[in-house]
């Protein structure tokens, strides 16, 4: 059970996205690293929330179990009130492609595609058609790439980059984005700019945000904040600018 | 009642058309799919040029060798094919000799031929080998001497050489006595000889009448002269001749006039061919003699009873449990796809002084050899595509775990372990056939360079078949080759492989 931002009490299923008692220990050799030591929080749909703490608190590996590319050593994660645990291979291909878009700290545009097919990605498998080309290229217009469509990502500065990390993000039209350290690599400006885009989009689609980072500067009034240290959630709260 | 069937169709013919546009839309996009991801693989090669022209370098290297190697047998082939074919009548040579040059017969026996039902005509032939050719020392490739008797030869249905003239005159009896010759077209270029020219073979004089050209290379090494005067200037046994080359009546009697002459000379005696009666041949070379040595030394090795290979039996052996007419060929039953066919394999009774067969059944005897050239070919390749897989292996290897980031973004965003096996594969694939097209071109250009250059000596042949073969099985190898990197990227899970970057 978690309370929502209303302070009534739900259930697991009936929450956005839930993480209840979640464990995950890396292991260095022989040697067990836990990341998260039985961490409950719940996320509600359209909200925007910020992970924050020090390195090693476990921000990262959160998110990435969040997003399924990882398998939490216990506990369980709730998307929609189904147990990521219990998908099947397929269905958390499935998860990934459609309903969580990924914003990486070092961005992770393939460099032998230009921006708008580094957009297509996620989609590639499944053939492009002429719409979702069309859409990708709109996507990037509107994060202010329309002039370099073509660019290779070795021709694109870091904020820009990132913007196509985030049309790549939002293409698929998610109902989940996860953004890991997204302005780490980049300057104050570009930073803020890549926000302005995030925000942007978030108002557009609704879409449910969570950011991990330990830059405070581009926290608006009515993020939900969780603060991690040494695995555990620590405190949860909201900002109020 | 019509206006519900009128719908029912209205209906069907709705469903139809959706089904049809569902399945035009389905492979659209699965063309659209598959031109996405070519597309990409190509890229991903293209951005790793280095390595990628390495392995493709290796795999055209691999696959030329393959098809220079295997060139040599399908040559071989053709040039038996060709030559064999060529050769519609029956030869009659010594039992074990292996080529009429080595065979030596009775000269008399030309008679006792001529009287086996529906022979034609039996040519008699001396064969000796030109040692000396316009005082050059010739070794390789060898050219040999043929003499025949003019007018017989010319009284053939089908005569090898007359028949192939390309220039001059074939011999006629004006000939008869003299030292005038036909030779093939290869060795008048080759010595730049003009008709009527005289030049010396053997250390005597002879005269050029006439070219021939067949176009094998086993054949494109005779000189044809009179077989009296051959007999003279080689002082060859006047008693003895090397060879006979038989003509039936009708070339579809073939084999009931092999068996009718094996049946006629069933339990004469004469000698069977051994290395040892070569000595009778003149102006011996080193390396002729060198080759018997091993051969004879083979030979001993091989048999248990060594004296049977050297000496005539007393009394003929026990009859092989065969039909009476056809002692000497034992046959066997083999099944195949469409029906019985029965296989004949040819083998030596030493009841019968003589080897009868026909230019096919020698041909037979050639491709036995090639079977067992085809096996060292397959290993010498086998050598060089294990070489060149572990080439693909190790450049898609280096590959992948250079690009382990770029595969836990594609993992991340939804793609699944079939997608980044297909993504490897394709890539490989296109290894595989990029250095299957270079090494096919590279090959088939190489056999041409060779046959130009030596046209006398090999006839190597890369044919469609074997460019196909090799082109395929250069893609497929990429695709195996590939298959261990693109089995270890898959099973990487999305999140180990961006810590691991």
């Amino acid at each position: 059970m978690n309370e929502n931002q209303n302070g009534s009490a739900t259930t697991e299923e009936e929450q956005f996205l839930a993480v209840r008692d979640l464990e995950k220990i890396h292991l260095r050799g022989e040697t067990q690293v836990p990341a998260l030591r039985g961490l409950s929080c719940a996320f509600e749909k359209g909200s925007f929330n910020f992970i924050l703490g020090p390195s090693g608190s476990g921000k990262s590996s959160l998110l990435y179990l969040l997003g399924a590319l990882d398998d939490p050593s216990g506990g369980e994660i709730y998307f929609q009130g189904k147990s990521l645990k219990s998908l099947s291979e397929p269905q958390r291909d499935h998860y990934r492609r459609e309903q969580v878009g990924f914003i990486f700290q070092s961005f992770n545009l393939l460099k032998t595609l230009n921006a708008v097919d580094n957009v297509l990605v996620p989609f590639l498998p499944q053939g492009i058609s002429a719409d979702l080309r069309q859409r990708a290229v709109e996507l990037l217009k509107q994060v202010g790439l329309g002039h370099r469509l073509e660019h290779h990502p070795h021709h694109l500065s870091g904020g820009e980059q990132q913007r196509v990390a985030i049309a790549r993000a939002l293409l698929k039209k998610p109902e989940l984005v996860l953004a890991d350290e997204p302005t780490g690599e980049l300057d104050s400006a570009s930073g803020a700019e890549v926000f302005r885009y995030l925000r942007q989009l978030h108002d557009e689609q609704q879409t449910t945000v969570i950011v991990v980072t330990h830059d405070e500067r581009y926290l608006e009034k009515a993020d939900r904040l969780l603060h991690l240290a040494d695995g555990r959630l620590v405190r949860e709260d909201v900002h109020t600018g | 009642m019509e206006l519900r069937a009128e719908e029912q169709l209205r209906t069907l013919i709705l469903f139809r058309h959706h089904s049809t546009s569902r399945l035009l839309a389905r492979s659209r996009i699965r063309a659209e799919t598959l031109n996405s991801m070519l597309r990409f693989a190509f890229s991903n090669l293209l951005n790793r040029k280095a390595r990628s022209t390495l392995a493709l370098l290796g795999l055209t290297v691999a696959i030329a060798g393959m098809v220079g190697l295997f060139s040599i047998v399908e040559g071989l082939d053709r040039i038996t094919e060709d030559t064999f074919s060529r050769i519609p009548g029956i030869l009659v040579m010594q039992t074990g000799a292996p080529i009429p040059l080595f065979s030596r017969l009775p000269a008399e026996w030309e008679d006792d031929l001529k009287n086996v039902k529906n022979v034609k005509i039996v040519c008699p032939e001396i064969w000796v080998r030109v040692n000396v050719l316009e005082g050059k020392m010739i070794i390789n490739p060898p050219r040999f001497l043929l003499g025949v008797d003019i007018e017989l030869w010319n009284s053939l249905g089908h005569a090898l050489y007359r028949d192939d003239l390309v220039e001059g005159r074939f011999l006629t009896n004006d000939d008869i006595g003299t030292r005038n010759v036909v030779l093939a077209k290869l060795i008048q270029s080759e010595m730049k000889l003009e008709l009527g020219e005289s030049f010396s073979i053997n250390g005597q004089e002879a005269t050029l009448v006439g070219v021939y050209e067949t176009g094998s290379i086993l054949i494109d090494m005779t000189i044809i002269m009179d077989i009296g005067s051959l007999r003279d200037q080689s002082r060859f046994d006047p008693t003895a001749i090397s060879a006979f080359y038989v003509e039936a009546v009708d070339d579809d009697l073939n084999e009931q006039v092999i068996d009718d002459i094996r049946d006629a000379f069933r339990g004469r005696k004469g000698d069977r061919w051994a290395p040892s009666s070569v000595v009778l041949t003149p102006m011996e070379n080193p390396l002729e003699t060198m080759i018997e040595g091993l051969d004879r030394w083979l030979k001993s090795a091989s048999s248990a009873n060594p004296s049977q290979l050297s000496k005539e039996p007393e009394s003929p052996p026990e009859p092989l449990d065969v039909s009476p007419a056809k002692e000497n060929i034992v046959t066997e039953k083999v099944v195949t796809e469409d029906d019985l066919e029965i296989k004949k394999h040819l083998q030596v009774d030493e009841s019968i002084p003589i080897d009868v067969q026909t230019a096919d059944a020698w041909g037979e005897k050639f491709g036995d050899f090639m079977s067992e050239l085809d096996f060292i070919m397959f290993i010498l390749t086998s050598i060089g595509m294990t070489i060149a897989a572990l080439g693909v292996v190790n450049t898609m290897l280096m590959s992948v775990s250079e690009r382990i980031i770029e595969i836990g973004i594609l993992k991340a965003n939804g793609w699944s372990k079939k997608h980044v096996l297909s993504l490897i594969s394709f890539e490989s694939g296109f290894l595989g056939l990029g250095g299957g097209c270079l090494g096919c071109l590279f090959g088939w250009i190489a056999t041409l360079i060779v046959n130009v250059s030596f046209p006398d000596r090999v006839e190597l042949y890369a044919s469609p078949q074997l460019l196909c073969f090799s082109l395929f099985f250069s893609v497929v190898l990429g695709l195996f080759a590939g298959l261990y990197p693109a089995i270890w990227a898959m099973r990487m899970m999305p999140m180990d492989a961006i810590r691991r970057g």
